[in-house]
């Protein structure tokens, strides 16, 4: 059984037969090859959660490194040499498919944050969808990147996207209460 | 004959009329003959003069009854020396001296009724007419005319707008520039050089402008991967 959506857009993401049931076989995959289990969230949010508490959240970010390479294949090229908003469609189209909610991207100055929308509540501090997108970028942007959650809502949830190097630090400030602006502006401040 | 023709004749015939009853500067041909080339300004020979009737004895005029001919517009005389001899000798002392006239005569058709003289562009049918008593035309005095003012200017108005051109170019708050003053009624003479120049106060030194930030919203757009590195870069 295959998924039958419309026509996207011309340069958009195709979430077109991304899944392939072979209910023969009693197996899923997507359209890449890779075999997918379908879980429900409510079981993958207390594996993420210990796996945070020990520290320890490499399978979540090898998860969303998985995304990114699935990203990067709908995309067609370079994602470095390509423009923002493609390389958002793209991402935010796999990940809607996946389940893991909507994603947009904001300019706060020099600074890029990822508001994810509609996302799993894995976790109460939102690390492990932190290490997720991080692991999505990472694969994307050929560099390692770090996400740091630094504010949402119910539904909503937002992080910042910074050097690996100053993740913890910037994770503290938003602990200590600092909201996003000041939170720019400092690291901004500073690297002037 | 048609109703436009008629209108036509009757215009002209008005037209007449009206010269009649106004001073005669010359005295042009009778009429003429040929209804292709009126003229108005061919004056009578002397010798046709004698058959020119006089103003007093003019007769009312006929339309005429028979079928008329093609009417053709007065050709235009190139040269107009007759007339202008005769206004080159208007003056105040005697009579006027006529050159001889031109007179062409068409081919004889059938003779006209005595008329008036008048300057008639054409009449169908129409034949010179015999001068039967020599016309000598006195031209009037000119009138003197005295052209009186018909517009008055109040000699405080125009003091007034003298005093506001020369306003036009003093300066704000100083004495007048040194020159001769123009007089009443004279346009300003052109300035120059800026009757002043005036000049912001500086800037105090404590005042900075405020950080100009929209230099990033006018930066050519970047691409995924310039953007990332731009949020990489920032450091504590």
């Amino acid at each position: 059984m295959t998924s039958e959506t419309a026509s996207p857009p011309v340069g958009g993401f195709d979430p077109g037969n991304y899944y392939a049931f072979d209910l023969a076989r009693g197996a899923v995959h997507t359209r890449h090859g890779e075999r997918v289990l379908v879980l429900s969230a409510d079981v993958l949010g207390p594996l993420v959660s210990t796996a945070a508490r020990h520290g320890d959240l490499t399978a979540v970010r090898g998860l969303g490194k998985h995304i990114g390479d699935d990203a990067s294949r709908s995309l067609g090229g370079d994602a470095r040499r390509a423009a923002p908003e493609a390389v958002l469609t793209h991402i935010s189209g796999t990940l809607a498919v996946l389940g893991w909610g909507t994603l947009s991207l904001e300019r706060w100055g020099s600074a890029l944050v990822l508001s994810l929308q509609g996302a799993p509540a894995l976790d109460a501090e939102r690390l492990g969808l932190a290490a997720l997108l991080g692991g999505v970028l990472t694969s994307v942007g050929g560099q390692d990147v770090a996400c740091v959650p630094i504010s949402g809502g119910a539904n909503s949830a937002r992080f910042l996207i910074v050097h690996p190097g100053v993740a913890e630090t910037v994770w503290g400030w938003a602990r200590d209460g600092v909201e996003l602006p000041a939170i720019v502006a400092r690291l901004a401040q500073e690297a002037a | 004959m048609s109703s436009a023709r008629i209108s036509k004749l009757e215009a002209l015939l008005r037209r007449v009329e009206e010269r009649r009853q106004q001073p005669r500067l010359h005295a042009v041909s009778p009429r003429e003959s040929s209804p292709t080339v009126p003229d108005l300004e061919r004056v009578a020979p002397a010798s046709q003069r004698s058959s020119l009737p006089s103003p007093a004895a003019s007769e009312p005029i006929e339309l005429p009854t028979s079928p008329p001919a093609a009417i053709e517009p007065p050709r235009k005389q190139p040269s107009i020396s007759p007339l202008e001899t005769a206004m080159a000798q208007l003056d105040d002392s005697g009579p006027l001296e006529l050159p001889a006239p031109v007179v062409s005569r068409a081919e004889p058709r059938a003779p006209a009724p005595a008329g008036p003289d008048m300057l008639v562009t054409h009449r169908p049918g129409a034949e010179p007419l015999e001068l039967e008593a020599p016309v000598e035309l006195t031209q009037p005095k000119r009138p003197h005319v005295e052209r009186e003012p018909t517009i008055e200017f109040e000699t405080a108005k125009v003091r007034v707008n003298a005093r506001e051109l020369r306003a036009v170019g003093e300066p704000m708050g100083s004495p007048a520039p040194a020159g001769p003053a123009p007089s009443a009624g004279s346009p300003p003479a052109p300035l120059s050089a800026p009757s002043q120049t005036l000049e912001a106060a500086p800037l105090p030194s404590a005042a900075q402008p405020a950080r100009a930030i929209s230099a990033a919203r006018v930066e050519a757009p970047k691409t995924f991967g310039e953007l990332l590195d731009l949020s990489l870069a920032l450091r504590p």
